[in-house]
């Protein structure tokens, strides 16, 4: 068993399998945002591509695949290129420390939450490139919004990881989920959702600000910028931006769940030391709900909400989040201090 | 001048200071009401799209689609080339040209009626306008074309219709 | 890891930061540089986790590359240079004072670093192992959280001191141009031609 050859197959199994349904999540998800959509307007959405319109992302893909490749007058053109994988490639990349399964991710780091963190916030790096190669107003407006807004909120965010980390006492994403695990009809509680409450919020909608979705994507704000980063992208360079966004949602969804949602562990059952298939399949499984409970509230939220403007953006989340999430910190390092088990978990 | 000036100047600068801040940042009422409304909507699912090709709306009592030219109790065009429908249209879309009508009850009726579909805003000014109640738009909404000129209704089609 | 792959990466690394260094201060158009400073800083980071620091490295990709370099790049956005904007090459003059201040920074360095016991007390020890033998908590948070708040506690204080100094430099930059203090935005320009306090 600890054949490096076998482990090596085994790590390259994780990965192939790990990456293929998380790209099959992607086409799954931007079917599932237009039915839901639908519903929310009282329509029906895409229905008539096969079954009930499941394959409509697929009709979507031939049709990105043959549309004219356009490369703008005065671009420069080998950022412009670039950009689109600077924003593909963090958000897969970023996945590969999330626990899906019982001690099950791509790559064992023991400092995942960092590792996570800091290539998330690659992405920013391909919006700015891309709105600033095209050689388009409105793209760079929309560049500088995003990097401006991904500044902003990043810190807000750290900060909300950062009252976490203090009571976990640990940065190994397995032994924060382990952590989460609780017995008892009460079990639930021991989620850092319900510990945590003040960084939960905080967290996530940070989270939507760092994905770019409504309410905050005034990174590509079609109403006033016609797309931003991405006016002037067609085709495949466009669908590279596209399931991206989508992979930063998934990734960011998983992090919320492994971060305060409990993660892989099922609450109840007692986490094995050593698993079986079926309780990693149970694991998976229970996450995969989470991931899917999590998307839908995206997708919710986005229909919902009008967008923030630029001004209320930053205001709330220089003048909101941060200083909430520093009093969190604060409240927490006291907690931990006078060792309040009432207020905070402490090991 | 200058005083009127600086005077709304600051005018404005009052009112930027009275409304910025006093914004406050409590969004969580209103966005709950949201989600609850747009939950509410999935939960009903009660779309009201019509499946067009295959669903078929009937349209409402006095909807305004093609036109159509009437023929009286002879068979005859009730039109009598009055110009009456081209100087209302606000979009300039029907062109006649009269002749002198062989019958005895009207000196004209037109050689030709074109009304180009394409530039027709659909107002129904025209039926207003007509004297003698010989222009009228029919609830009809999709007779496709595959050029421009297909869609220049010419007499012979708008008495068919 | 093996030393040979070990030495494999570090070699990738050091060239990588070298040439991407290099295109920073070659490269004419800003926004080239500022890509090239992130391959930087990204090679660096790699360094820092061979040599087992691998906090070190995240924290060195996290605040350089992933923060410091997004306001570098929204400022450059701000002035949006394009090629035909940028100024003319520089003269014989500015290279040549650029050049010695080039050779005087290093020459400083070298002295320093050769008539410093360092050398001294690194050579006694023996041939340096190519892998040395690092204890396991080495470069770890808890460590590294425990010099840093320990060992040199004073300092980061002094830097915390530093950083309140540049943000009330900040707000007393953007306050300027209000006459009564409020916290109303002035009216546009206003801010430009008024520099009272």
């Amino acid at each position: 068993m600890t054949d490096p050859i076998y482990e090596i197959l085994i790590a390259i199994l994780k990965a192939v399998i790990i990456f293929a349904v998380l790209l099959q999540i992607v086409p799954l998800l931007v079917y599932f945002e237009r039915r839901i959509c639908a519903w929310i307007q009282d329509r029906i959405g895409p229905n008539r591509v096969g079954p009930v319109g499941l394959l409509q992302p697929l009709a979507d893909v031939i049709k990105l695949a043959f549309k004219e490749d356009l490369t703008p007058q005065g671009a420069d053109k080998w950022i412009y290129r670039l950009a689109p994988v600077l924003v593909y490639a963090p958000a897969v990349l970023a996945f590969t420390v999330i626990p899906v399964g019982i001690d099950l991710q791509v790559a064992t780091f023991d400092i995942g939450v960092i590792f996570l963190f800091t290539i998330s916030g690659f992405s920013v790096y391909g919006l700015a490139f891309g709105g600033w190669a095209s050689n388009n107003k409105y793209s760079l407006l929309g560049g500088l919004r995003a990097s401006a807004q991904m500044i902003s909120y990043e810190v807000a965010m750290g900060l909300s990881i950062i009252a976490i980390l203090m009571t976990a006492e640990t940065v190994d994403l397995n032994e924060i989920v382990r952590q989460q695990w609780g017995a008892g009809t009460l079990g639930l509680l021991e989620w850092n959702l319900f510990q945590q409450p003040i960084a939960a919020v905080v967290f996530m909608i940070a989270a939507f600000a760092e994905t770019n979705r409504l309410p905050f994507d005034l990174a590509e704000c079609e109403a006033e910028l016609i797309g931003g980063f991405h006016t002037e992208y067609t085709g495949l360079k466009f669908a590279t931006f596209f399931m991206g966004e989508y992979v930063a949602m998934i990734t960011m969804s998983g992090l919320m769940i492994t971060l305060f949602l409990g993660g892989w562990s099922v609450p109840w059952v007692e986490i094995p030391t050593d698993p079986s298939i079926f309780d990693v399949a149970l694991s998976v499984g229970f996450f995969t709900v989470k991931l899917f409970a999590l998307l839908f509230f995206y997708i919710w939220t986005r229909w919902t909400l009008p967008r923030f403007r630029y001004d209320q953006l930053m205001r709330i989340g220089w003048k909101v989040f941060i200083p909430v999430s520093l009093a969190n910190i604060g409240l927490t390092a006291i907690a931990g201090v006078l060792g309040w088990k009432w207020l905070i978990p402490l090991p | 001048m200058a005083n009127h000036s600086d005077a709304s100047e600051e005018k404005l600068e009052r009112k930027t200071a009275t409304t910025e801040p006093r914004e406050k940042a409590t969004y969580a009422v209103p966005v709950a009401k949201g989600l609850i409304n747009t939950l509410k909507h999935i939960l009903r699912n009660e779309p009201n799209t019509i499946h067009y090709p295959d669903e078929k709306r009937t349209p409402y009592p006095g909807y305004r689609g093609e036109h159509r030219l009437k023929r009286d109790e002879l068979g005859r065009e009730k039109c009598v080339a009055c110009f009456m429908c081209s100087t209302a249209c606000p979009a300039h879309c029907i062109e006649i040209v009269a002749e002198e009508a062989p019958w005895d009850d009207r000196e004209k009726r037109p050689r030709l009626f074109n009304i180009d579909m394409m530039r027709c805003i659909y107002c129904g000014m025209c039926e207003e306008a007509c004297p003698c109640d010989a222009i009228e738009l029919t609830p009809v909404f999709n007779i496709p074309a595959r050029t421009r000129a297909e869609k220049i209704y010419d007499k012979d089609k708008l008495l068919s219709l | 890891m093996s030393p040979g792959i070990e030495q494999l990466f570090f070699g990738i690394a050091a060239v990588v930061a070298t040439v991407s260094s290099l295109l920073v201060v070659t490269r004419r158009n800003p926004i080239y540089s500022a890509m090239f400073l992130i391959v930087m800083f990204a090679a660096v980071s790699v360094i820092f986790m061979l040599l087992d620091a691998t906090f070190l490295g995240f924290m060195q990709l996290l605040v350089y590359a992933g923060a410091i370099m997004v306001l570098y790049l929204f400022v450059i956005m701000l002035i949006n240079p394009r090629d035909g904007d940028l100024p003319e090459e520089s003269g014989v003059t500015e290279k040549s004072f650029a050049a010695g201040v080039a050779l005087l920074i290093f020459s400083l360095l070298s002295f320093a670093i050769s008539h410093s016991n360092e050398v001294e007390r690194l050579s006694s020890l023996g041939p340096i192992p190519l892998i040395p033998e690092v204890s396991a908590s080495h470069g770890t948070i808890r460590a590294f959280g425990l010099e840093l708040f320990q060992k040199h506690l004073l300092v980061f204080e002094l830097t915390s001191v530093l950083v309140l100094a540049g943000i009330i430099g900040a707000v007393h930059l953007a306050s300027r141009g209000r006459k009564d203090g409020s916290t109303a935005p002035s009216a546009a320009g206003k801010g430009l031609v008024n520099t009272d306090v």
